[in-house]
């Protein structure tokens, strides 16, 4: 029965050519990259920035936007069947794996299998599945803990993680850092106590997660918006620049959530100036030298950069609805607007680092980084956050609903549909942006280039009305209503 | 009087599927019409091609003597699909005063307050709509389609979530308003009590085109109307 039901939910969730292309490059990834080119056997160097950083992404990802990989019919059908809890979690637990735990097996699974001896490989690469357990298992569990708690445990789980960077050898990522025997301990106990607890949500979702789904309460907003006496032009700008809004599949770190939710503006703008604050403190002024903190000019982009553009890619349209939105006015009008507001909107996280950054370049912050170019970084790095970064998610949000990518929340917590290989496909052209970003960060020169020819494509596909006026049509045609 | 609404020889395909296959008919203005039409049919395809959010593969469709698409066209159409979702992150009241402030309405703040009153979702008005129940979003869904006093109103089934006394406040707003009607339904009772034509559809083509009357001039015996219109639909004599 159990092979059957996994079959049966996985391929629910995912189309067989996605499953095919996942089970291809997990393969080519981590066989191929990890034994003809892997060279992970030093583990003090740039890899365990690089794992440990990915690490806490995807670990605090989890916590703050863990999502069910649960459809309706699931509600509906599944649920309501006498199949055996325990096989219904697992199947479902593996379902969840390779919605997103998976990712991090992409990440640095060649590094590890390509680590010195045959010894090491296999520890790291059991650390490196027991991660992918545990952000699997974060992501489930994450839906039954209130906001306020999701935040604090994330951020108590990644300073957690991160003093490892700093020698600390009991944390659950501090095989990354050559403490392969204490790090791999504390891993599998953390494993080991969130996984069954997930387990449990998977096989009890109707009791818990879904039924606080369901709860018919009214939540009632203390501030609102008001479009009295504003015209159509207007009132678009003045919805996306009061509310940032994070909804539709918030697929970052591997995560997944089919949430609708709205955090204000000017709470946003507060939160990244003082993070910015902080950020430029630590990069300009402090003097721990243990800590290569300079590193974090050229890292923070691209992080900022992967979550702005999934957001934007994924999230612009996700909340839209054509019904009002095209038949109110010209949907070509309606989306350059709704474009612009929201590039607009993201600069208020991107904004203060940019400024920030700038303000590095005058410090000349880098010069003894070491990296060459160095006085170029926070320059560069401003560039990117100010300029590439909102060009680009311009960009990507038009491919992924060109490609008809676009999945249209209808229901809160639960998949519109199942994955297939053109969400996949859509995605790669953000990868090539963050590469033209890792590019952007080392060359000054590259990196005007990179943000003029950006700014270039994206102001040309907004000028374009048939552009947008087809984009219409064809989420239309995909059921996008 | 020119017809509100003229589609001349309208067809549209999805990849190898035809959804509508060379249709043509024309709707007077003020006049109200049921389509009807098995799963599948056509009925959501025609309703999105009036307003504008498909385009025809072939065929010419005006509205009041625009194309669907324009702006003029915009101005005087209010359409409601079928399952109808608000925007889910905005309250109530923020949803109709966004709708009405996109189609130019020059009194935001009286068209909101009217329509909170008449559908009863004034106590709803500062609630998110992502956490309201079916029945309230569906009572939204209509307010935001009607919110700019359309000229053409395009429905597809209107009533569906609604407990039954909102089903007769209902019923009562749409016979009030002067405009052209298309309500799209299953139901027969819906469509005898709002429309008194009919617009028959079938496979991608229409198959009848009358008056209700005409219909229920069709019943044989006690023979309900839902049984000759399930006959006309089956293609059975």
């Amino acid at each position: 029965m159990l092979p059957k039901l996994i079959k049966f939910v996985l391929l629910t969730r995912f189309s067989r050519p996605l499953l095919g292309l996942v089970a291809f490059f997990l393969f080519y990834d981590i066989a191929i990259r990890g034994l003809t080119g892997g060279n992970g056997s030093d583990f003090s160097g740039g890899f365990s920035y690089y794992a440990v950083g990915s690490s806490i992404f995807f670990i605090v990802m989890s916590l703050l936007f863990g999502g069910l990989f649960v459809l309706k019919s699931d509600r509906d059908y599944l649920l309501t069947l006498p199949l055996r809890r325990r096989d219904l979690s697992a199947a479902l637990f593996i379902a969840q794996f390779i919605g997103s735990g998976i990712t991090i097996l992409f990440l640095y699974g060649f590094y590890v299998a390509g680590a010195g001896g045959l010894g090491d490989a296999i520890v790291l690469v059991i650390n490196l599945v027991l991660l992918a357990c545990l952000v699997t298992a974060l992501g489930v569990v994450s839906n039954i803990l209130e906001t306020w708690k999701r935040a604090v445990l994330a951020v108590l789980l990644g300073l957690w993680c991160s003093s490892s960077i700093l020698g600390f050898g009991f944390t659950p990522v501090s095989a990354f850092t050559g403490q392969v025997l204490y790090g791999s301990i504390i891993l599998f106990a953390l494993t080991a106590v969130t996984v069954p607890v997930a387990l449990r949500e998977l096989a009890y979702l109707e009791m818990g997660s879904i039924r606080s789904l369901l709860r018919a309460t009214s939540t009632e907003y203390k501030t609102s918006m008001s479009f009295v006496g504003k015209g159509p032009i207007r009132a678009i700008y003045s919805y996306h620049l009061s509310f940032l809004e994070l909804m539709g599949r918030v697929n970052i770190g591997g995560s997944t959530s089919y949430r609708t939710a709205r955090i204000r503006t000017r709470t946003v703008l507060i939160i990244s100036i003082a993070a910015a604050a902080v950020y430029t403190y630590l990069t300009g002024f402090s003097s721990i030298d243990a800590l290569r903190l300079d590193v974090l000019v050229p890292i923070i982009p691209v992080f900022m950069g992967v979550i702005t553009l999934v957001l934007m890619a994924q999230g612009t349209f996700s909340n839209e609805r054509g019904w009002l939105a095209f038949t109110a006015m010209d949907p070509a009008k309606y989306l350059r607007n709704l474009l612009l507001s929201r590039v607009l909107s993201i600069l208020a996280i991107l904004g203060p680092f940019g400024a920030a950054n700038i303000v590095l370049a005058f410090l000349g912050t880098g010069m003894s980084s070491g990296f060459g170019h160095t006085l170029s970084f926070p320059l560069s790095a401003a560039i990117v956050l100010l300029v590439t970064v909102p060009s680009a998610s311009i960009l990507a949000t038009y491919i992924v609903a060109r490609v008809g990518a676009v999945q249209q929340v209808r229901e809160e917590g639960m998949m519109p549909g199942q994955f297939d290989i053109r969400q996949f496909v859509a995605i790669l052209p953000i990868y090539f942006v963050i590469g033209l970003i890792i590019v952007s960060e080392i060359f000054l020169s590259a990196s005007i280039v990179i943000a003029s020819a950006l700014t270039l494509i994206s102001a040309a596909l907004l000028i374009s009305s048939g552009v947008w006026r087809g984009i219409a049509y064809r989420l239309t045609e995909k059921g996008f209503i | 009087m020119g017809p509100c609404i003229d589609v001349q020889y309208v067809s549209k395909s999805y990849g190898k599927t035809v959804a509508l296959d060379d249709v043509s008919f024309s709707i007077p203005c003020g006049e109200r019409y049921a389509l009807l039409g098995p799963n599948g049919a056509g009925k959501s395809t025609t309703l999105r091609l009036l307003v504008g959010l498909l385009k025809p593969d072939t065929g010419t469709i005006q509205i009041d003597g625009h194309e669907p698409f324009s702006p003029e066209a915009k101005s005087i159409l209010g359409y409601l699909p079928e399952d109808a979702t608000p925007y889910r992150t905005l309250s109530v009241r923020e949803n109709l005063e966004y709708i009405a402030a996109l189609r130019g309405v020059r009194d935001v703040a009286s068209a909101t307050n009217k329509f909170l009153d008449d559908l009863s979702l004034r106590e709803y008005e500062r609630a998110k709509v992502g956490k309201l129940s079916r029945g309230n979003m569906q009572k939204l869904a209509i307010a935001l389609a009607l919110i700019h006093n359309p000229k053409i109103v395009l429905l597809d089934e209107p009533l569906n979530y609604l407990d039954i006394p909102t089903q007769e406040r209902v019923f009562k707003m749409l016979k009030s308003l002067d405009s052209t009607q298309i309500v799209s339904t299953h139901i027969m009772s819906i469509a005898t009590r709002l429309t008194d034509k009919v617009l028959m559809i079938a496979r991608g083509k229409i198959i009848w085109n009358g008056t209700i009357d005409a219909l229920k001039s069709m019943e044989v015996g006690d023979e309900p109307i839902e049984s000759v219109v399930a006959r006309l639909m089956t293609g059975a004599s």
